[in-house]
């Protein structure tokens, strides 16, 4: 199939321009072993990739330099080029095109500019040379709006004859620009041909003195987080419920269908209990990537950056790490992906470092249980406050701080001597988001989360399944394979007053924790623990587990970093097998560490 | 590393872009000898160059990043490099 690549500056439009010329006939595909993702999609019969926003051809960071090889790789295979510059910013987006323009002539490809947001330009009725700026690139320009659809049928039939004659496309530049250079081009052109004027800027300015203004803006970014926070776990909870119940009906329906008493155990317990725990995440993530693929592309994140930049370089962090930590809080994976966006590789390492301590919606389970089960019910502070509230609110706190602390020692020993780049950001013009690339960003990363995570989840549950059911059948636990292996580590958790039942749901949850409420509930024989919480919390009560033993335990929660899939998606970005065993044993460390202490603390005072 | 943490000095009516008030204007003079020659490709790709024009748009409180308005972008740079860009202020 004949190839076109889109080629473009972040927040020139490109993405929604790719949506309006693929429709939903696209995929999103990673380039083998590297971290740059790439868009596929399909306009009658032609590929059209969407290549990641580029600022330049000239890399400063090694992500930058894969994706600009990448890019140079692409080329050789003489794609057709379409390269889309942004009408309201002219100057800044031709640097990028020239260099493009430059590489299609050498390599041979054909090109076509796109000057987007040509709406902008005739609202305002500025003057713009379009005629004559064609004349001095050598390169057909076709003005667009992709927001309005002003201009798509003409780029459609553009770049279909593009296709079949190539050669009608190649590049002629003017034999005067050869050797100058880009920026001064750029600069000359935009000034004798271009919109004359800051369009957008004198607009833009006063709702940047309302977001970055010191008391205003945070209250506004502190609203904002709220209200995030607030739909995470409002918005999600129907469908959360809904999936629950359909789960539950669908393995019930298909259980009374098998007779044989063993396999509809595994039927219900182990496939329909297991994937339940698991899929109830999904909407949490569908609505964060959705809220914050609206602050994205809306322009605040960049703003939100600005805001975080101060406070969080005090702690050897940058203000791109925001976003990934946000993420965080929903689940690791996703996160440690937003990390490519940090052009400073130390910081890049941190970040990375540092998000498994974010409470992913992973964690969540577990704490319900464990709080419900150690912390009594209470209205403190005159009736204002619950007292199992703010132990979560604490819990929350206390990832955010420590990670803080780890990334602030860290910088200084671990990561001291990786390349760091100063935090620089052009922020993008404040715009309406268009609703439909989000959605579709919002199911990809929710897909991505199932097909990652899922296969894995799915597998423990099998397994524990199995060690715990044989060899002497259901409610003889005390004497399967699971004992006989939980009991050989008891050594191990003897120090912190944990029996083997909570090793076992320990180290299982290693590959996944919000297993250990579900292989919990199995152990202590109860149907659909991951349903009633309540129940197995009394159990837990019951067994005669001290306070101290389940203060060490929430706190190893909270730090250990048990999920095999967050470790396989480090290894991935970083590329480092060594990073994941470091990390690995330093959260292994620090969280058997700190529940020694609190247990001791806790068996002091009270 | 890619900038130099010690403050460069400037001579003739020069000046650090960090120096430079809210809503001054100012034309670009050069770069400090500390800057990586990376990193100053990339201020100039997007839009400080030499006898460029810059003006202040905003300061954040306690010295975070500052937004600058340069040729019909706005950069926001931390004193990290605004240190190291040199202007002359127009009046």
């Amino acid at each position: 199939m004949d190839q076109v690549l889109l080629i473009g500056k972040p927040n020139s439009g490109k993405s929604l321009l790719f949506n309006r010329l693929t429709g939903l006939n696209q995929k999103v595909a990673n380039f083998p072993g590297v971290t740059v993702e790439v868009k596929n999609g399909e306009m009658d019969g032609v590929k059209i990739i969407d290549f990641p926003g580029l600022y330049t051809l000239d890399a400063l960071t090694r992500d930058e330099e894969v994706a600009i090889e990448n890019l140079k790789k692409s080329f050789e295979g003489n794609p057709s080029i379409v390269c889309i510059l942004d009408a309201t910013r002219l100057e800044r987006s031709l640097v990028l095109g020239l260099q493009v323009q430059e590489l299609a002539a050498q390599m041979n490809c054909p090109l076509v500019f796109v000057i987007n947001m040509m709406d902008v330009i005739l609202n305002n009725k500025i003057n713009f040379d379009l005629k004559e700026l064609e004349k001095k690139l050598g390169s057909k320009i076709i003005p667009i709006s992709a927001k309005s659809k002003v201009g798509l049928v003409e780029l459609k039939d553009t770049i279909k004859k593009m296709v079949n004659f190539p050669q009608e496309f190649s590049v002629v530049s003017d034999p005067e620009r050869l050797g100058q250079d880009h920026v001064k081009t750029a600069r000359d052109y935009t000034q004798k041909w271009g919109p004359k004027g800051d369009v957008i800027l004198k607009k833009q300015g006063i709702l940047d003195k309302i977001f970055l203004s010191g008391f205003l803006g945070g209250v506004v970014f502190f609203l904002i987080m709220a209200f995030l926070f607030q739909a995470i776990f409002t918005w999600a909870v129907p469908a959360m419920d809904l999936i629950e119940e359909v789960i539950a009906q669908l393995g019930t329906y298909v259980g009374g269908l098998v007779s044989h008493t063993m396999l509809k155990d595994f039927i219900q317990d182990a496939i329909f209990g297991g994937l339940g725990s698991f899929l109830v995440f999904v909407p949490q993530i569908f609505v964060l990537t959705f809220i914050i693929g609206i602050l994205e592309d809306s322009g605040y994140l960049a703003r939100a950056a600005i805001i975080c930049h101060r406070p969080f370089s005090f702690f050897g962090l940058n203000g791109r790490s925001f976003i990934p930590f946000l993420s965080g809080y929903a689940c690791s994976i996703p996160a440690v992906m937003a990390t490519r966006t940090i052009e400073s590789p130390k910081k890049r390492l941190l970040t990375i470092f540092t998000i498994p301590l974010m409470v992913c919606s992973a964690r969540l389970p577990v704490y319900a249980l464990l709080v419900t089960a150690f912390i009594p019910n209470t209205m403190i502070m005159g009736g204002f406050f619950n007292s199992r509230g703010m132990v979560f609110f604490g819990l929350y706190l206390f990832g955010i701080v420590t990670a803080l602390i780890v990334s602030a020692v860290l910088s200084q020993t671990t990561f001291k001597k990786e390349a760091d780049s100063p935090f620089l950001i052009e922020l993008p013009p404040y715009r309406v988001p268009h609703w439909k690339p989000l959605i579709q960003k919002a199911f990809t990363s929710s897909a991505q989360f199932v097909t990652k995570a899922g296969l894995m989840i799915f597998t423990v549950t099998v397994v524990i399944w199995v060690l715990g059911y044989f060899p002497h059948g259901a409610d003889q636990l005390d004497s399967s394979w699971l004992a006989w292996i939980g009991k050989k580590f008891e050594w191990f958790f003897q120090p912190l007053e944990l029996d083997w039942k909570y090793g076992v749901a320990i180290i299982v949850s290693f590959l996944a924790r919000e297993v250990f409420v579900g292989t919990l509930g199995t152990m202590f024989g109860i149907e659909g623990a991951d349903e009633n919480i309540a129940g197995l919390a009394d159990n837990i009560t019951a067994s005669g587990m001290s306070l101290g033993a389940g203060i060490s335990l929430i706190i190893f929660y909270s730090i250990a970093l048990q999920c095999v899939s967050t470790l396989a998606v480090i290894k991935k970005e970083t590329g480092s097998f060594r990073f994941v065993i470091y990390q690995f044993l330093f959260y292994m460390g620090l969280a058997y560490l700190l529940s020694w202490m609190g247990l001791h603390l806790v068996n002091y005072f009270f | 590393m890619l900038v130099c943490h010690m403050k460069p000095k400037f001579e003739g009516g020069n000046m650090s872009l960090w120096k430079l008030k809210k809503n001054q204007k100012a034309q670009i003079t050069g770069f400090s000898k500390e800057l990586d020659i990376k990193f100053k490709k990339r201020l100039m790709d997007m839009g400080i160059y030499e006898n460029g024009h810059i003006s202040c748009f905003l300061s954040t409180p306690f010295s975070g990043p500052r937004l600058y308005s340069v040729e019909g972008t706005m950069l926001s740079l931390t004193s990290e490099i605004a240190r190291n860009i040199q202007v002359k202020p127009l009046s």
